[in-house]
């Protein structure tokens, strides 16, 4: 036997040794010497370079504002009310206001502050949902939103139009509004460069620590530059900076283990993003925004609110420097803590080679055959790609069936009993031979293969999670000599097919990892995020993965043999 | 099973008809993406010269003054057909395009079977099946991409050829180029199968007859279209000069775009030279070596024109893998069909993708998509060469497959 053949029939090993190695490519990534330190690519940001003036001069005026909405809070002012009051503030110091109706979603109030030097064709945004992710009052955000814009407007060096946003929440309410913008509304002030959403729910003048969020939806990300920018600013104040929610003790944590959970709590918070509570900068995804949310948490630290609103004041001087759009540093990376990071070509191999798992699993499936060599043409081929349009059409209707009627349980219900198929059939079926089988496997894995490939570069979070969570499919065995009458490979089969379906992998993943996801929330979450956000994460999972499940059921079924004397080219 | 050309062609119109009913706007959108549209087949530029002509009032000189604006890169005389069909039964005329396309697969099929025992194993519909039923065919006729109307002409010429009508090939092969220029060039595969079998005596008549009808009917339709476009000549540069100079710059599936976005501009000029000469230089040499497989070195020389003109489109593709199914009885040979298929399939995949990854969220960049380009171009490489491989080893073994013997490549 040939090196070659002999490399044929090892196949399924390689390809478990290829997953291990891209398994163990993320786990370097953490170590000393693999990862990078940020720095700032585009010369013309000089973070923290010009002084900040927001200091305590300004502290009066927040709290005079903060007062007044927590007035607002207190008496339970309508939103309307509340708009038209914060509008007559906002008109005082010269900025052009206007309210953006939405029925569905609620009103949501901006204003712009047409600056003396711009042309008018760029700005930025201060973004303050009236209630944050966690339905709390924004009262801090919202005073020192005020407070900021009132302070900004008396500069004559603003180049970009400033704008600022109330909407009623962080996540239809701005993200309908961010639509709006770019589709219907009469007051616009020019392409937005850059959004900063502050989440300040206290009415505390102190504040411990601060959180920032930059997870885009389906994939994207803020330029690394504006992060960057974010957090310099941010520890340049004084103040400790904690990245994907993680508690205030651990944030001084260094070392391997630390960074490899920030990684991974990266890698799950931007799979399930638009799925769980969002922070506001996820509104702004997929309109070329670079979008981050600052999060003061605590009431008792020792800074003050001044201090904080200096982080936004010296965010917007350095987007303010910027003559181009944010193109200079990375669009594609992964953060190991708030001033280490790796870029694409760290982690994008590991992805790539669990797409090349796949597709060996699927040679495999094609080669190491009881029927030969494989064929270039043969009748198997066509049925098998129609099985496969009918699987593929299958997958788009229960998705959109599921997003009119989301019933979690009805959808595991005939997930649970499409497992129980393979194992409950004795009988061969006449249709099903045991070279469609095969085929029907091949397919099966060439296009869960060619859905990471097609997904990874623009997700790369969520093709790993994919490929990761559906692995216990390739373990799933096809009729080899009637080796499916032996009940532990049904079971072993209906094991592998539990886990790997992507209802039950994406239900186990979500109630492990994330505790803002419990139960069966985490459907809901997809719908939702769908509706309103546009996060196609429900299709991807429905389309890609679920298809290529649906046809490794089909080959786990068992089959009838064939005469290999026949079969021959 | 065998079918048909009443149930495929049955197939094929339901298949698009159900594209056309179920998802109305796809067609737009289709026609928008870089992938099924360029400048010189795109229906909006067709649309809009049908509409300008429309609305011109000078019916008698015809100066419809389609090229005025610039957009427009379509003949005068299929401007003009187009124009005296009603602009909602466009989409049906395509579908009747693709369906002449795969009965004319049919007849081929058929011819060729009659002539040689090559292709016994192969079922007479299946080229026309896969024609039917191919997505990028489906995709690009929903697109109602003009390319339809030069694969239309491509393979009459090629069945016409067959059959050795030579005014009627010639009339084919003058349409196809007049509709899209570098189609003329199969005039020399052409003049091979009219050839084949022939006495060594009519072999030089033939050629030269079919040069002269061909010479001809170019003239004619380029006099024609001159009356036509109110006697005025400017439909030569809008669509033959656009190609020849590559005067439009815009992304496509193609591998010239990306030189001419950053060259510096002295070196333009010469660049397209050797592009346009890269694409000619293989033709003649394609045809004289391999003179005795005429059918193969017509199939070979399309996917290269494909590969290297400037603007093509993913229909082309889609015209182009029927012929590939010719190559059944040589598949034993080839060694890379999973690589290229596989290879292929990824850049079809992955265009839409880093496109919008580049023009869409604006996190990549140009390299993203012509990097797709190039995987494309590579993966149609790598079909050329293994077809070109199976032609050879189909000499060596003369004409009786041995798939037992392994020769080396080099």
């Amino acid at each position: 036997m040939g090196l070659v053949p002999k490399f044929l029939k090892q196949l399924p090993k390689v390809a478990k040794l290829l997953m291990l190695i891209a398994l163990i490519m993320i786990a370097i990534i953490p170590m000393d010497g693999q990862y990078r330190r940020t720095y700032i690519s585009e010369n013309a940001l000089m973070p923290s370079q010009a002084y900040s003036y927001f200091r305590e001069s300004e502290w009066n005026i927040v709290r005079g504002y903060r007062s007044q909405i927590e007035e607002f809070k207190n008496n339970e002012v309508a939103t309307q009310e509340r708009n038209t009051i914060v509008e007559s503030w906002l008109q005082d110091f010269g900025i052009k206001t206007s309210v953006y109706h939405n029925e569905e979603h609620g009103d949501t109030l901006y204003g712009i502050l047409h600056t003396p030097r711009g042309d008018g064709t760029e700005a930025i945004v201060l973004s303050i949902p009236w209630f944050n992710s966690d339905d709390e009052f924004n009262v801090g955000g919202a005073a020192l939103g005020i407070g900021l814009l009132r302070y900004f407007s008396r500069w004559p060096i603003w180049s970009k139009n400033l704008i600022i946003v109330f909407s009623e929440n962080p996540r239809d309410s701005l993200r309908s509004w961010v639509e709006a913008y770019h589709t219907s509304l009469d007051l616009t002030g020019g392409s937005i460069e850059a959004a900063i959403n502050i989440d300040y729910a206290s009415n505390s003048d102190f504040l411990d620590y601060v959180e920032i969020y930059y997870d885009g939806l389906n994939g994207e990300l803020p330029n690394l530059d504006l992060l960057n920018v974010a957090v310099k600013i941010t520890q340049h104040e004084g103040m400790k900076v904690s990245l994907n929610g993680q508690s205030k003790d651990t944030i001084d944590d260094t070392g391997y283990l630390p960074r490899l959970k920030t990684l991974l709590l990266g890698i799950r918070d931007s799979t399930f993003a638009g799925i769980k509570k969002t922070h506001g900068n996820e509104a702004f995804s997929g309109w070329r925004i670079q979008a981050v949310t600052l999060k003061a948490c605590g009431e008792q630290g020792n800074i003050d609110i001044t201090t904080f609103g200096r982080v936004p004041e010296a965010i917007f001087r350095s987007v303010n420097n910027l003559l181009e759009k944010f193109h200079q540093s990375f669009f594609f990376y992964l953060m190991l803590a708030p001033r280490n990071f790796v870029s694409i070509s760290s982690y994008l191999p590991s992805a790539v080679i669990i797409s090349i798992v796949y597709a060996t699993f699927s040679l495999d499936a094609l080669v190491n055959t009881s029927i030969g060599s494989p064929v270039f043409y043969n009748t198997e081929s066509l049925s098998s790609l129609v099985i496969w349009s009918i699987a593929l059409a299958t997958s788009y209707v229960l998705a959109q069936a599921f997003v009119y009627a989301p019933i979690p349980e009805l959808l595991l219900a005939i997930n649970a009993c499409i497992v129980m198929i393979p194992y409950l059939l004795r009988k061969p079926i006449s249709i099903l031979k045991e070279p469609l089988s095969y085929r029907i496997r091949v397919f099966g894995f060439l296009y869960m293969s060619l859905a990471l490939t097609s997904l990874l570069v623009i997700n790369f979070p969520l093709a790993f999670v994919m490929g990761v969570l559906s692995f216990p499919m390739t373990l799933v065995e096809t009729e080899k000599a009637g080796s499916l009458k032996q009940k532990t490979v049904k079971i072993k089969n209906m094991i592998c097919l539990t886990l790997s379906n992507p209802f039950f992998a994406i239900l186990i993943i979500s109630n492990v990892v994330d505790s803002e996801l419990s139960s069966l929330q985490v459907f809901f979450g997809l719908v939702s995020a769908w509706k309103d956000l546009n996060c196609w994460t429900w299709y991807v999972i429905c389309i890609a993965w679920f298809p290529a499940w649906l046809l490794i059921t089909m080959s786990a079924i068992v089959s009838t043999p064939v005469d290999t004397e026949k079969k021959h080219q | 099973m065998t079918l048909n050309s009443v149930t495929i062609s049955a197939i094929c119109i339901s298949l698009r008809l159900l594209g056309l009913w179920i998802f109305p706007s796809l067609g737009g959108i289709l026609d928008k993406s870089v992938e099924f549209s360029t400048p010189v087949t795109s229906y909006r530029s067709m649309k809009e010269a049908v509409v300008l002509g429309s609305g011109s009032s000078s019916t008698i000189t015809f100066n419809n003054g389609y090229y005025d604006g610039g957009v427009v890169h379509h003949p005068p005389l299929l401007l003009q057909a187009m124009q005296g069909i009603p602009i909602q039964y466009h989409d049906y005329l395509f579908i009747l395009f693709d369906c002449l396309i795969l009965l004319q697969f049919l007849k081929l099929t058929e011819k060729v079977k009659k002539n040689t025992n090559l292709l016994d194993k192969v079922p007479t519909w299946l080229p026309s099946l896969v024609y039917a039923i191919n997505p990028l065919s489906i995709m690009s006729c929903l697109s109602k991409s003009s390319v339809i109307f030069t694969n239309w002409c491509i393979i009459n010429s090629l069945v016409q050829a067959i059959d050795g009508t030579i005014p009627m090939v010639s009339l084919f092969v003058a349409l196809s180029g007049y509709l899209s220029l570098y189609p003329i060039l199969l005039i020399f595969p052409i003049i091979s199968i009219v050839n084949f079998n022939k006495p060594n005596a009519q072999k030089y008549n033939n050629a030269i007859r079919v040069f002269l009808y061909t010479i001809y009917y170019c003239g004619f339709l380029l006099f024609v279209s001159f009356k036509i476009n109110g006697n005025s000549w400017n439909f030569l540069q809008a669509n033959y000069m656009v190609l020849l100079n590559f005067e439009i710059v815009t992304p496509n599936l193609g591998i010239w775009w990306y030189f001419f976005v950053e060259m510096f501009t002295e070196f333009i000029p010469f660049f397209k030279g050797v592009y346009g000469l890269f694409l000619f230089s293989f033709v003649v040499p394609f045809t004289i070596r391999f003179y005795n497989q005429p059918l193969y070195s017509f199939i070979t020389i399309l996917g290269w024109i494909i590969l290297t003109k400037p603007y093509p489109v993913l229909g082309d593709y889609g015209f182009w893998f029927s012929f590939i199914l010719y190559f059944i009885p040589l598949a034993g040979y080839m060694r890379y069909k999973v690589f290229a298929m596989l290879l292929f399939i990824h850049g079809i995949m992955l265009s839409p993708i880093f496109y919008h990854l580049w023009i869409g969220s604006g996190s990549g960049n140009s390299n993203f998509f012509y990097a797709v380009s190039l995987v494309n171009a590579l993966a149609v490489g790598t079909i050329l060469s293994d077809l070109v491989w199976g032609m050879l080893r189909r000499e060596y073994d003369h004409d009786e497959p041995n798939f037992d013997i392994k020769l080396a490549q080099v």
